[in-house]
């Protein structure tokens, strides 16, 4: 008799353990999800508008913001030697050869 | 055992019935009936008695043995035979000790008198048989019906066929069990199953479209609808709460009143679809009362108008798969969307998900991600420069097409009106492509008909030639071009005098080889891949028409690849847009190079460009100098077709059946090193400001190859002095 109270009083404790285990085990896996969405959504929001900033159009309007415009002529700048590459001589084509009639 | 009867039965009886004297008469004369009188039976008893009583012998201080043990075999079946019952009368008359007929404590031989049987044949019996006798001789007759009959007095035989009934019950349950548990256990298994376990779709997240620098053009991203109940709104507060929610989706305050005062249903209206999830999230801080927001994962195109016609669309279904509807996310939707996996998992009859029960999960494989050859900034320079030339001159269309010709890479594919991925000018629509399919004819004539770029031929004002006039766009009377000096000058004329020096297969093998009315490779959705008449259909005029570009169509892709063939030096590498894909795992593949085959020699292609290369001092000439970059080397070819209307609605006049122009500039760019070709296509300005391809054409041109050159990063080279080619023969 005693054995089988003892038995039953060890079942029933072992089983609100386990389940106060599990509930307190699923209390913070719904905590952990939570801010797994909260930080994915985070991360998209950034991701956004990285994606925005980062478009030429987004671009575009910083640098018009900015005070800057499109290049007209190329030019490279030679760092070793601080001269810009494009010299600004026009292409001389066929036009400006003997024999040519348009 | 053996002395039990005569030792302690027989005191134990003797005391007994000799303490109760004669007057029980009862119990005693159905026991003891056989007995006769006590002094009597004694000593007789002695010798019968031992065999019989080992069953009984239970001890001596039983008083129940001693009762049983005098003989219940031989009396017994009698008194069943009369029945107990008509007996038991009788012996309660006689008093209550007849109730204990079971107890031995009823003294055995008290009772020299027994009660009258109904049967009267028993009383004798005592009496009559011999002591010694009786067990054998009446036990053996009798001894079948007792093994037929079930008694009270033998526990034995009961206890027995009890177990076996048990044993036969239990024995059926057990059968039971194992039919359940183990033959059938399939399929009451799987009845259970369906009971309890759901499977839930994991959805794979559809992949990224990236640009050639990583730039996102396409991604998968959780969006909102925000919608309201405007029944709980408090009354009141509508115009606030509008006023809010406006101007954080950025929509009007008066738009937004409206809905709500209008709502689709009382409890549900849509005020936005699409809400990005920072405009949600600021929504939300706001947390106004009856607005609410529904997220689920939608494409997003952060890069804008300027990718969508090349990227294309998707659709979402009802299940919020995201399938490919147009463009690149068409044709490679499968690749794209990844595989769907699934989770079983045990509920609970309320459908809640049983933790730490056995669950069975096939991961989803999220879709791979694909990086174009796309440079999303060039591809946007060239959509802007198009969309200025359209507005300009009121152009139906124009499409530019970029693309580097040693590896076929597409680095933009723009066009204006854009279309946000319904339509991809660039290779969904096809045009004549005019003067720019010249150096094909000329390619033939060099390889093929004996010819050089120097040999001359004189210009008329117009030539017949199949049974047609045909006459140059821009009158040049009276001139002797060489060959060189025809494709620079555009001269129709002169083309439709070359050609003659090949047969017309040739014509039609280099028209073929070049990739006209062949797929362009690609394969994007919707595709064409023009119109090329077979060799069997040409009219007689067919060969002088073709010889310069009209009487077929082409995609833009198709004519850049035509220009690419000969800046890579007569090699045709098949154009692609993608560079690469990314799997699941972000682990980044290079895609396969191109195809290529060669289609004209490497000194015909060097030829042709020293030709090309005249062609931007020509238009500078006319003051189009939009083939003029400083510090570079251009090759490049002008095209003006002429079209029939493509509006049914307004055909061209009888009289002008091709009314419509379509203008082209295409070229390439000649320093060492990396070279692009821009493909320009404005198809239908409108004739009353300009239509020829330098025209219009040229300052899209020149804006996009600007661009190409700077964002690929070639160098301008300093003092470039173009070959020396004759034009003009004298």
């Amino acid at each position: 008799m005693l054995l089988l109270c003892g038995l039953l009083g060890g079942a029933l404790v072992s089983a609100l353990v386990i389940s106060t285990t599990l509930a307190e085990g699923s209390f913070q896996i719904t905590k952990l999800q939570d801010s797994t969405s909260a930080l994915a959504k985070q991360q998209q929001v950034l991701e956004e508008e990285v994606a925005q900033q980062e478009s030429p159009q987004g671009i575009e309007q910083q640098a018009a913001k900015l005070g800057m415009r499109r290049v007209g002529e190329l030019r490279f700048i030679d760092l070793t030697t601080g001269k810009t590459s494009n010299d600004g001589t026009p292409w001389i084509g066929a036009a400006n050869a003997p024999g040519y009639a348009p | 055992m053996t002395g039990r009867g005569p030792g302690a039965g027989g005191p134990g009886r003797g005391d007994t019935s000799g303490a109760r004297g004669p007057g029980s008469p009862g119990p005693r004369s159905r026991r003891d009936g056989q007995g006769g009188p006590p002094g009597q039976r004694r000593p007789g008893d002695v010798p019968p008695a031992a065999p019989r009583d080992p069953r009984n012998s239970t001890g001596p201080n039983s008083r129940l043995p001693p009762d049983r043990s005098t003989g219940p075999i031989p009396r017994l079946p009698p008194d069943r035979s009369t029945g107990p019952i008509p007996r038991l009368p009788p012996d309660r008359s006689t008093g209550p000790i007849p109730r204990l007929p079971r107890n031995a404590a009823v003294p055995p031989g008290g009772n020299g008198t027994r009660p009258p049987r109904p049967d009267g044949a028993q009383p004798a019996s005592g009496a009559r048989r011999p002591p010694g006798r009786r067990p054998a001789g009446r036990g053996r007759p009798r001894r079948p019906s007792r093994w037929l009959t079930i008694h009270r007095g033998d526990p034995g035989r009961r206890v027995g066929l009890t177990v076996l009934v048990i044993a036969i019950v239990l024995t059926l349950f057990a059968g039971r069990l194992v039919q359940l548990q183990g033959m059938e256990s399939g399929y009451y298994k799987q009845a259970a199953n369906t009971e309890k376990l759901k499977t839930i779709a994991l959805p794979a997240l559809r992949g990224t479209i990236y640009g050639s620098d990583g730039e996102i053009l396409a991604i998968t991203m959780e969006t909102y609808t925000v919608w309201s109940d405007p029944q709980n709104i408090p009354a009141g507060q509508l115009p606030t709460v509008a006023a809010k929610t406006a101007s954080v989706l950025g929509l009007t305050t008066a738009a937004v009143l409206n809905l709500l005062e209008h709502p689709s249903s009382a409890e549900y209206v849509v005020l936005a679809k699409n809400v990005l999830a920072k405009k949600e999230d600021t929504l939300a801080t706001l947390n106004l009362d009856g607005i609410y927001a529904t997220g689920a994962y939608a494409r997003v195109y952060p890069n804008g108008t300027a990718t969508a016609d090349v990227v294309g669309l998707t659709n979402t279904k009802s299940n919020g798969m995201i399938s490919g509807y147009s463009g690149l996310e068409e044709e490679y939707d499968s690749l794209l969307t990844g595989t769907v996996g699934s989770e079983e998992v045990e509920q609970s009859a309320s459908g809640e998900t049983i933790p730490l029960a056995g669950t069975q999960e096939t991961l989803a494989k999220n879709g791979e991600s694909i990086k174009l050859t796309i440079n999303p900034t060039l591809q946007y320079q060239a959509e802007q420069a198009c969309q200025q030339e359209v507005q300009k001159t009121r152009a139906q269309n124009c499409s530019v097409v970029v693309m580097e010709p040693n590896t076929g890479a597409i680095l933009a594919m723009a066009q204006y009106p854009v279309s946000n991925g319904l339509s991809d000018i660039a290779v969904q629509n096809q045009f004549t492509p005019g003067s720019t399919a010249k150096v094909i004819t000329a390619s033939a004539a060099l390889e093929k008909g004996g010819k050089t770029l120097s040999n001359a031929y004189s210009i008329p004002y117009a030539i017949f030639k199949g049974g047609q006039w045909i006459h140059d766009a821009e009158w040049s009377p009276g001139e002797k071009y060489t060959i060189a000096g025809i494709i620079a000058n555009s001269s129709n004329i002169g083309m439709s005098q070359v050609v003659e020096s090949v047969p017309e297969q040739t014509q039609y093998d280099y028209l073929k080889n070049f990739g006209l009315d062949e797929p362009d490779g690609l394969n994007l959705p919707a595709e064409t891949q023009g119109t090329l008449p077979q060799l069997r259909d040409w009219a007689a005029d067919e060969r002088y028409t073709l010889s310069y570009g009209q009487g077929v169509a082409v995609n833009a892709v198709q004519m850049a690849s035509v220009y690419s063939t000969i800046a890579n030096g007569g090699v045709k590498v098949q154009p692609t847009l993608i560079a690469g894909t990314y799997s699941a795992s972000g682990k980044y593949t290079g895609a396969k190079a191109s195809s290529s085959k060669r289609v004209i020699d490497a000194s015909t292609a060097s030829e042709l460009t020293s030709v090309l290369q005249q062609v931007p001092a020509v238009d500078a000439a006319a003051n189009e100098d939009w083939g003029e970059i400083k510090g570079y080397a251009i090759a490049a070819k002008t095209g003006t077709a002429s079209e029939p209307s493509p509006d049914p609605a307004h055909p061209c006049p009888a009289k002008n059946p091709l009314c419509v122009y379509g203008a082209s500039y295409i070229g390439f760019n000649t320093n060492a090193g990396q070279r692009v070709v821009v493909a320009v296509n404005v198809q239908n300005p409108d004739t009353k400001t300009d239509y020829f391809g330098d025209e219009v054409a040229g300052p899209v041109f020149y804006s996009v190859m600007s661009a190409a050159l700077l964002d690929q990063q070639i160098q301008p080279q300093q003092g470039l002095v173009a070959p020396y080619v004759r034009l003009n023969a004298s």
